[in-house]
């Protein structure tokens, strides 16, 4: 049932499906404007499976509302960088034309399964309202496609479920229901904000069971956030790590668990207790916080935090540069040279 | 702190035993029928020792944290003894319960919920100080809340701050001062580094770790996340609609699981190590209904196992297989994977 990498990266030798270039957003505050990304790229195949992974804050949320144009308005502003969909430039396509794409080509998993569904309407409406907006079915056949859909995800006694209300159903079913939402228009790309984290570790298991089978029965591509690296390693076939608004890390997922080349990544994965480590150890912690955005440092992001830092992580922005090993690293020392 | 590394015969006596502890919630009273009842914790049997760390694992809804808050009789529990330090205090009046509460302390899971947002983080601390009657003096009040921020790592301009002026990590470890600050010997931790981020959640853990090695204090630690459980607890037990269905020194719980229902539990379990990926034993269905529990064994309609004979109509006690193996468990066939 597990499914397995492909060997090669398909990151690399095909067209994208989405690619994000050098996006910078902005979010205005009261003190300010407080830069969310600071210039983030990545790239999503046809039918490939991209994890996303960070702390709270670091912009991994940012990157999804950007995608599909939900960033609030007034209040955050993309300041630089293009977003292309299948050739289209997402952020000049026109709110008409956005609509066809949303929820059709790209749609959206959310967090909160308690709070994403319409408490005031029944499941069958809002399985149904997507296939009514964009396919301009009839009453009878949304319900019917409805029932088929939620009966793929899992939920027992579909049709009867239809006329459920949200309220009815546990925290692992609303999530299904969510699924089937997002999968009933047969979306090219899926985006999963955190779309286990509110949930207990065998639905968890069931989730991402379920995300990872629909994923290559549809064959659509799909874009996953989290906070938890070891969901990734279960679902991801690339990893982009993001810290303080920037990736910092980009690898195919068994080289990232393997051999971390960037501190930060490395910190984050020794920071999850494992087998190996003896009870009641001190845990490897990242000593210190995120730096507040409004603030950073001049050069490297993670350098207050580094145990390797150097000099020169002080002095000039960092890149994030490519290795030979099909993968990028946002550090100046190379992943031959960090001890 | 009174007992501290007093000697080994004094750590091998509980600071709190639970004998068959339940809780049963009324729910859907109407004016026609009486109301129904809601086994949040059917008799619960447990103990903790000083020094020692029992891990309460189980999935949301199973009774965990209302297991918690009636050990500490936060919530009066329907049946069963809780013996504190030896003493019952299961129908205690709240006025002999008092001098207790200072010794057993809680922390939560959402340490903004938990802080007053309109105290400064050094009157929370302050207060269990001054409710028990700990400091003599206002300078010796200033200086016993000053050493507890400095404890939990929290530096001396924290005590001025407001709960929304930290950080998610801070916010914990003052929620930490504030519980530590009275000197309990037993901490009922009920999540406590759930909502955080990794590598705060590491934080966090060590300086649970930390304050245990020197205080001896007793740890329930509730989570659902094994990781951290098989971290910080000697011993784990594992609840499942209300029951305890298993309970055993931690390494042998996770080296040999014996109810099914911890198999799945454990094989569901996210592993980072990606040459580990494993099959998985994937749980079919959600709990049931609480207000509706099946008969017999409560996990037969998901358990693999089941027969049609026992499992349907007798509930398993939780028994000792091996003997002083300390490892228990509730379920009919578990001799069969025990042997297996």
């Amino acid at each position: 049932m597990r499914y397995r990498p492909p060997a090669h990266d398909p990151m690399h030798d095909t067209e994208p499906l989405l690619s994000v270039d050098d996006l910078v957003v902005s979010y205005d505050t009261d003190d300010g404007p407080l830069r969310a990304l600071d210039g983030v790229s990545l790239r999503v195949a046809k039918g490939q499976r991209v994890g996303l992974v960070g702390e709270s804050g670091c912009g991994k949320s940012t990157v999804a509302l950007s995608v599909l144009r939900l960033l609030p308005s007034p209040g955050a502003r993309v300041l630089r960088g293009a977003i292309r969909f299948d050739g289209q430039d997402l952020l000049t396509l026109p709110e008409r034309s956005m609509r066809a794409v949303r929820g059709r080509r790209v749609s959206m998993v959310f967090q909160e399964p308690m709070t994403s569904l319409n408490p005031v309407c029944t499941i069958g409406a809002q399985v149904t309202e997507a296939l009514t907006i964009h396919h301009r079915l009839s009453r009878r056949e949304a319900r019917a496609r409805a029932a088929e859909m939620l009966d793929r995800v899992g939920l027992p006694n579909a049709r009867r479920q239809l006329d459920a209300w949200p309220h009815q159903l546990s925290g692992g079913m609303r999530q299904r229901v969510m699924i089937a939402i997002a999968l009933i228009c047969n979306p090219e790309l899926l985006i999963a904000d955190e779309p286990t984290t509110a949930l207990d570790v065998t639905t968890q298991a069931q989730i991402l069971e379920l995300l990872g089978h629909l994923q290559q029965q549809l064959g659509m591509a799909a874009l996953l956030i989290t906070h938890d690296l070891a969901v990734l390693a279960e679902f991801a076939q690339t990893v982009l790590v993001m810290y303080a608004g920037q990736v910092v890390e980009q690898a195919p997922v068994d080289l990232l668990f393997s051999a971390p080349a960037h501190p930060y990544s490395r910190a984050l994965l020794e920071s999850i207790p494992s087998c190996a480590a003896p009870r009641g150890s001190r845990l490897p912690a990242i000593p210190g916080r995120v730096p507040d955005l409004r603030s950073l440092p001049v050069g490297c992001r993670f350098q207050d935090r580094c145990p390797v830092v150097v000099e020169a992580c002080r002095t000039g922005e960092i890149p994030l540069r490519p290795f030979g090993d099909g993968r990028s690293v946002r550090c100046i020392l190379s992943p031959r040279e960090a001890p | 702190m009174s007992q501290a590394s007093s000697g080994s015969a004094d750590d091998r006596k509980p600071v709190l035993q639970a004998e068959r502890v339940s809780k049963y919630f009324p729910v859907d009273r109407t004016l026609f029928r009486g109301p129904r009842l809601l086994r949040a914790v059917d008799a619960a049997t447990l103990f903790v020792r000083p020094g020692e760390t029992l891990g309460l694992v189980g999935e949301s809804g199973c009774g965990k944290s209302t297991l918690g808050r009636v050990l500490l009789r936060l919530t009066e529990p329907t049946y069963g003894r809780i013996l504190f330090e030896g003493t019952d205090i299961t129908s205690l009046p709240q006025r002999q319960l008092r001098p207790l509460r200072r010794k057993m302390q809680l922390i939560f899971q959402d340490p903004y919920a938990s802080l007053n947002p309109r105290m400064t983080i050094g009157d929370a601390v302050a207060e269990g100080l001054i409710v028990h009657r700990l400091a003599a003096t206002r300078s010796e009040l200033r200086d016993r809340v000053a050493s507890v921020l400095d404890r939990v790592g929290l530096g001396p301009d924290s005590a001025e701050r407001f709960p929304h002026e930290l950080s998610a990590g801070q916010r914990q470890r003052a929620a930490i001062a504030r519980s530590l600050a009275v000197e309990p010997c037993f901490v009922v931790c009920d999540e406590p580094v759930s909502s955080l981020d990794v590598s705060i959640q590491a934080q966090i853990v060590n300086l649970l770790l930390d304050i245990q090695e020197t205080t001896r204090a007793a740890y329930l630690f509730i989570s659902h996340d094994l990781r951290v459980v098989r971290h910080v607890a000697h011993r784990i037990a594992v609840m499942y609609l209300g029951r305890i269905v298993e309970v055993g020194p931690t390494d042998r719980v996770f080296a040999q699981p014996l109810h099914p229902y911890t198999r799945a539990l454990l094989s569901a379990m996210p592993t980072a190590d990606t040459s580990r990926r494993k099959l998985r034993l994937l749980l079919e269905g959600d709990p049931p209904d609480p207000l509706a529990p099946p008969t017999g064994c409560p996990f037969h309609p998901r358990c693999a196992m089941a027969d049609a004979d026992a499992c349907r109509s007798r509930t398993p006690a939780l028994e000792e297989l091996e003997r002083q193996s300390h490892h228990r468990v509730a379920c009919w066939h578990a001799a069969d994977t025990g042997s297996a």
